[in-house]
């Protein structure tokens, strides 16, 4: 599952962005699917009662949908090209159903070594105000 | 409360906690794709990715978060007011392939008291280390969780 397009050497210079990846109105449903795909029911993310009782305004967006969604966002970057090492993600706020956020990264640095390039990447995903809502870095290795 | 779920997690501190294993399937991983592609993959779209020239049919890494998550309502009532996830990291060593065997093993790294704007809380984070049939690592994963007492 990832882009047919092949990253070349001019997107992979620090400070070149990755596409960016916009999830639009995620929905309920999305988020109980989400729930079966990880075996994580906490109630929180699909009831909202439940979310409510734990004083939030609805339910929540799960952090890991959204790690991964960066996750993606990197492999469709990447293509055949290279492969993830690394990613660490803090989620320092909350999404929610209906709202749109975006999946972005950029490249931080590069390290070229023995025929590969070794990149750290910065990635968050911003709400549609342009708050951050999960921050992190992640490196990956290309081989053009 | 705080003391109690402090001494509770002291315990257990650099101290293995109950290792699993589970078979890398198909469905599921079809699932965890299908899911974050809004797309429905079947299961004979792999034979089309191997016609175009892909060696295999690709498990994304991060598709070992589904491993060993049996999180309820119920647990994370057990010490504090509830529970939020903070923090994910992943350090991948090895592809996972359809049909392999991992078997996982976690173990509490750390934990600290805070203070936050919603009264004092404990975060912990469970280090986990996932080994393939071949018991090569594949990855170590952390997961990090606040608790509100």
């Amino acid at each position: 599952m990832t882009s047919d397009k092949k990253l070349k050497a001019k997107d992979i210079t620090i400070g070149c962005e990755l596409p960016a990846l916009v999830k639009v109105g995620v929905s309920l449903q999305d988020l109980v699917e989400w729930c079966g795909v990880e075996g994580d029911y906490l109630n929180i993310h699909y009831d909202k009662s439940a979310a409510e009782k734990a004083g939030l305004p609805d339910c929540v967006v799960q952090g890991t949908y959204k790690l991964c969604l960066l996750g993606r966002m990197i492999m469709d970057w990447l293509g055949e090209c290279g492969s993830l090492n690394s990613i660490a993600v803090k989620y320092i706020g909350m999404d929610f159903p209906n709202s749109t956020f975006t999946c972005k990264g950029m490249v931080s640095s590069e390290v070229k070594c023995k025929g590969s390039y070794q990149l750290g990447l910065d990635i968050w995903v911003e709400n549609e105000k342009g708050d951050k809502t999960a921050i992190g870095t992640a490196a990956v290795s290309v081989k053009l | 409360m705080a003391k109690r779920l402090a001494d509770s997690l002291k315990k257990y501190l650099e101290k293995n906690l109950a290792p699993g294993s589970a078979k890398v399937e198909k469905g599921a991983v079809l699932r965890f794709i299908n899911s974050l592609y809004d797309i429905n993959l079947t299961s004979s779209d792999d034979i089309t990715s191997v016609k175009s020239g892909r060696r295999n049919f690709t498990v994304p890494p991060l598709f070992l978060i589904t491993f060993d998550r049996e999180r309820r309502p119920s647990l994370d009532a057990k010490y504090g007011k509830g529970a939020i996830n903070v923090g994910n990291e992943f350090e991948f060593y090895k592809h996972i392939s359809i049909g392999d065997y991992i078997k996982y093993e976690k173990r509490l790294s750390e934990f600290k008291k805070t203070s936050t704007s919603l009264g004092e809380a404990i975060i912990y984070t469970i280090e986990t280390t996932f080994t393939n049939q071949r018991k090569q690592m594949v990855a170590i994963g952390r997961w990090t969780t606040m608790v509100f007492l």
